[in-house]
């Protein structure tokens, strides 16, 4: 897969959900464009605040605290990701190889161009960053032994997003 | 003269199911190949097969000199090939622009180039006015007509085009016809299937005929013809000769 052809298939995912939103309205086109510039502005501040908030909260937390924060954080987080499915099922186009073969892309390649590209989820991008940042403030808190989360956190992203 | 497509022994099976048995099909450059049959009779699992969409449960098949069931080799030929697919593979929410321009980019063609060759196909095809509607939008003709812009927009050494007159009007239709010919004049090749025979035998210059999943004919027209009607022959071929002639007494009674 070439870099054209991938930014290609990110300008389609683009262009679609642009689409969709205008044909709800010009209202709902502004105000999805303004959701979606403040989740996109607030990503880097929630990744930098969970580290920070982490490295003085974690030090003091019981486990079973700790254990509960990412609870909470997996239970939200799937929540808005089910609402975000759901929506997407109901008015979305979805984007199946089959529209792609007769181009040339690898079939590998489009799948995960495609599979990839479909991270671009408000509900991803609000609380990808967050995990993350809890992810490494225990890593830093913790001690290396705490690196297990980082492919545990991946692991559990994938398989909800697969 | 060198082969544009060749097929050897291709089959597939769909369950128990063998719908495409053995065929082997050879397309030499610079022909306008009507590939013809009845319905379910195999045609589009072959052209499906042939443009990679499908992988055949055995034979060997090469567009354009390459190898297609070698990954690498098929999307190499898959570079030179513009195909108008079945179900058309467009996207509801694209303008036909933006549909273009999408091709075109996954074509790894200049910003410029697609967006002046956009401009010539929607004029050409008659798209232009529908600028700010989405392919949604669109009747089945001029859906057609967007997959056909798609399909030229690369300027391709080869066409497969499923069904390209269906549900188009006939100005288009001319259109469409004369950008073929042109096509073929400068020497590409175009694979086309479809049930207007009229037009295969206005257009075509070689056709194949496929029954139940074999090949029963290939060959130049004027040979198939045998100075008759391109349309006999098919009847002939698929069997259908007898069962035409058959006759409904009950609608032919005078009604009271």
């Amino acid at each position: 897969m070439i870099w054209r052809q991938f930014s290609a298939i990110l300008w389609l995912r683009w262009r679609i959900m642009v689409n969709q939103w205008r044909r709800v309205g010009a209202f709902n086109a502004w105000l999805m464009g303004i959701v979606a510039v403040l989740a996109v502005g607030t990503a880097i501040p929630l990744f930098i605040g969970s580290i920070v908030l982490g490295l003085y909260v974690i030090p003091q937390a019981a486990p079973a605290h700790l254990m509960f924060a990412w609870d909470g954080l997996v239970v939200v987080f799937l929540f808005f990701w089910m609402v975000g499915l759901i929506t997407d099922l109901q008015r979305s186009e979805p984007l199946s190889l089959s529209k792609f073969m007769h181009l040339p892309v690898s079939p590998n390649g489009a799948f995960l161009i495609n599979y990839f590209s479909s991270f671009l989820r408000l509900s991803l991008i609000v609380f990808g960053p967050i995990m993350l940042g809890f992810a490494l403030a225990l890593l830093f808190a913790k001690g290396v032994s705490q690196l297990l989360t980082l492919p545990l956190l991946a692991a559990f992203l994938l398989m909800a997003t697969a | 003269m060198s082969l544009a497509i060749e097929t050897y022994q291709l089959t597939r099976y769909f369950g128990d199911a063998c719908v495409v048995n053995g065929i082997a099909l050879a397309v030499e450059r610079g022909t306008f190949y009507g590939f013809l049959g009845p319905n379910g009779a195999g045609k589009s699992t072959t052209i499906k097969m042939l443009t990679g969409l499908l992988a055949p449960s055995d034979g060997k098949i090469r567009v354009l000199g390459r190898n297609m069931l070698d990954p690498r080799e098929a999307l190499e030929a898959k570079r030179h090939m513009g195909v108008i697919p079945e179900d058309l593979a467009l996207f509801d929410n694209l303008t036909a622009r933006e549909y273009l321009t999408f091709v075109g980019r996954i074509h790894l063609m200049p910003r410029e180039t697609i967006r002046s060759r956009s401009e010539e196909l929607l004029s050409l095809l008659d798209l232009q006015g529908e600028h700010k509607k989405l392919t949604l939008e669109f009747s089945h003709g001029m859906k057609k007509k967007l997959a056909m812009a798609a399909a030229l927009l690369p300027n391709p050494d080869l066409l497969f085009l499923d069904e390209p007159f269906e549900g188009v009007d006939a100005v288009t239709s001319r259109v469409i016809r004369d950008v073929l010919a042109g096509f073929v004049g400068r020497g590409s090749t175009v694979f086309l299937t479809s049930h207007v025979l009229e037009i295969v035998e206005r257009l075509c210059t070689h056709v194949g005929i496929i029954v139940k999943g074999q090949l029963v004919e290939q060959s130049a027209l004027e040979t198939i013809r045998r100075g008759g009607t391109l349309e006999d022959c098919f009847l002939q071929k698929v069997g259908a000769d007898h069962d035409a002639t058959r006759k409904l007494g009950w609608l032919e009674e005078v009604a009271s």
